[in-house]
């Protein structure tokens, strides 16, 4: 089994045999990586408003960079500032009502509306902070890799385990299918979305998720979910600020 | 005539470019292999641990190498990994955390290299950065490549995640660089269009449409089959086509016939064929024999 139980991976850990890195004393450098804020293309024309799946997929990739560092909103806030992006991503109220618009996410009450012009800061945000931590992503993916091709549980090794944990925790609190999710379906999840901010950390890093969200599928959300994505297209189409309620 | 070198480097991958121009670039802004004009000429060394792999081409090959990795990364990020091939370049996944990149070399045949995720972000960061220092790189002058009897075809097919995508084997005279576009263009367009149902062909008997198969391939074979001169016993392989008459495999039967396959027209093919065999595919005996002659019969 490539991904085990949670059970499994817990017991491993009480042992102590695994864990010898802990997150937040990894030795690792910083690294400068000299992103080029190039303008990012266009999206499609009459796109003013980002779409269910680029909303949830911005979130997802937070997530996980949040999950890597231990970092949360203000690293956000401090790569929106030194992006000069504090118009769109003012201060943590307004952080939180972006990734709110997530339809997978749990909560209710944020604002439903991403506009294109926050999506794209949320994506020159994202490209930041990866390239703040590509030596994590890095040293984390091949230690996934090398488990892979040794037939080892990706679990033990001390940072895909620690960043597989994190994402674990915080997708099952904050995701609305957190609960019923099966743990390997949430696990492939987190080992995709390490490897698209492996591709994220290049200094041409924000450019190829610009593409990749325009061009990204819709995806499915849970039926209980907060906002079905046709929803979100209608809306977004008439020009709406009002959405339904959850 | 100046030459100019140039070494992109990333911890797995080593791209190292080297050309010639008449006009070297002072503007210091301006990077300076952007000058090529002719005889261009690329070596890629990708790392692993204490191995590596050197794989060399001109402009056309590292034109095409740059259209496929791009592309495939690309279908990586939108969450749905897609194999792809241009030219003499094709790659495709073999899980969700490896890749397996294929191309064409010269006389030397094909090369083959399986590229971890990080491998394969290495290699990408050098490719986009020499497309953009040299815009026109798929534009300047070919070299000339010397093969005994035959150009080397492109990678012409492969399996994709479970679908099979097939493309005619044989480019097998010079090709000028208009009929290579059109075979490219030809090649991508089956790639990216969705599978074809095969129920789609014109309904007809199945002993018909098997005779239709096996006189088209040997139409196909009879015209790119070209013998070696010092061949001097039959090339026997076991091959695989679609029900539209594309090739899809061809297995080797006899050690000879392993050994040569980069010398008939079945040097492109996936020797296994895929399992299960799709509607309608057909499978021959096929012996290629001194002389420029042929054989074709039913398995």
């Amino acid at each position: 089994m490539l991904f085990p139980e949670r059970g499994q991976v817990a017991s491993l850990a009480q042992t102590g045999d695994h864990r010898v890195l802990s997150k937040h004393n990894a030795p690792f450098d910083s690294v400068t990586v000299e992103h080029k804020h190039t303008l990012l293309d266009n999206g499609p024309d009459g796109l003013s408003a980002a779409t269910g799946t680029i909303k949830a997929h911005l979130d997802l990739l937070l997530l996980g960079l949040e999950s890597l560092s231990g970092e949360s909103s203000e690293a956000v806030l401090a790569a929106a500032q030194a992006l000069n992006l504090q118009d769109r991503i003012a201060d943590r109220v307004a952080l939180w009502r972006l990734r709110n618009a997530n339809p997978l996410r749990r909560s209710s009450g944020g604002r439903k509306k991403v506009d294109i012009e926050e999506a794209r800061a949320l994506v020159l945000v994202i490209g930041h902070l990866a390239a703040q931590q590509q030596a994590r992503i890095r040293s984390t993916l091949e230690q996934l890799e090398a488990a892979v091709e040794q037939e080892r549980n990706p679990f033990r090794q001390p940072l895909v385990g620690d960043y597989l944990d994190e994402f674990l925790s915080h997708y099952r609190s904050r995701m609305v299918d957190g609960d019923v999710r099966d743990e390997n379906s949430i696990t492939e999840l987190a080992l995709r979305i390490l490897i698209e901010l492996m591709f994220y950390s290049s200094p041409r890093g924000t450019q190829r998720l610009w593409t990749a969200l325009l061009n990204r599928p819709a995806m499915d959300f849970p039926p209980n979910s907060e906002l079905q994505e046709e929803d979100v297209a209608q809306a977004a189409n008439s020009g709406s600020d009002t959405f339904p309620a959850s | 005539m100046p030459s100019i070198s140039h070494t992109y480097q990333q911890p797995t991958s080593t791209l190292t470019v080297q050309g010639e121009t008449s006009n070297p670039i002072e503007d210091s802004t301006t990077p300076p292999v952007r000058a090529i004009q002719r005889g261009f000429e690329c070596q890629l060394e990708i790392r692993q641990g204490e191995t590596s792999k050197i794989l060399r081409g001109d402009s056309v090959w590292l034109s095409d190498l740059i259209t496929v990795v791009e592309r495939y990364v690309g279908s990586q990020l939108q969450g749905e990994p897609k194999g792809t091939f241009s030219g003499k370049a094709a790659i495709r996944p073999l899980d969700f955390i490896s890749h397996r990149l294929t191309v064409r070399q010269g006389e030397e045949g094909i090369a083959q290299v399986d590229l971890s995720m990080t491998q394969l972000y290495d290699l990408l960061e050098n490719l986009t950065q020499v497309a953009a220092d040299i815009p026109h790189l798929s534009s300047l002058k070919r070299q000339v490549v010397r093969a005994w009897y035959r150009q080397p075809a492109g990678i012409a097919a492969l399996l994709v995640g479970g679908i099979v995508v097939v493309a005619g084997v044989g480019v097998w005279v010079t090709r000028t660089p208009e009929a290579e576009e059109q075979l490219t263009n030809r090649v991508q367009e089956q790639l990216t269009t969705p599978a074809q149902p095969l129920t789609a062909a014109p309904p007809q008997t199945t002993d018909q449409a098997d005779l239709d198969l096996l006189s088209r391939l040997q139409e196909q074979l009879a015209e790119q089959w070209q013998s070696p001169p010092d061949l001097q016993e039959s090339l026997i392989y076991q091959v695989t086509v679609d029900a539209t008459g594309s090739l899809l495999a061809a297995q080797p039967t006899n050690v000879l016939a392993q050994e040569r396959i980069g010398q008939t027209p079945l040097a492109d093919l996936p020797q296994l064929p895929p399992d299960p065999l799709p509607e309608g595919a057909q499978q021959f005996r096929v012996s290629l024999e001194p002389d420029n002659r042929l054989e074709v019969t039913q398995e």
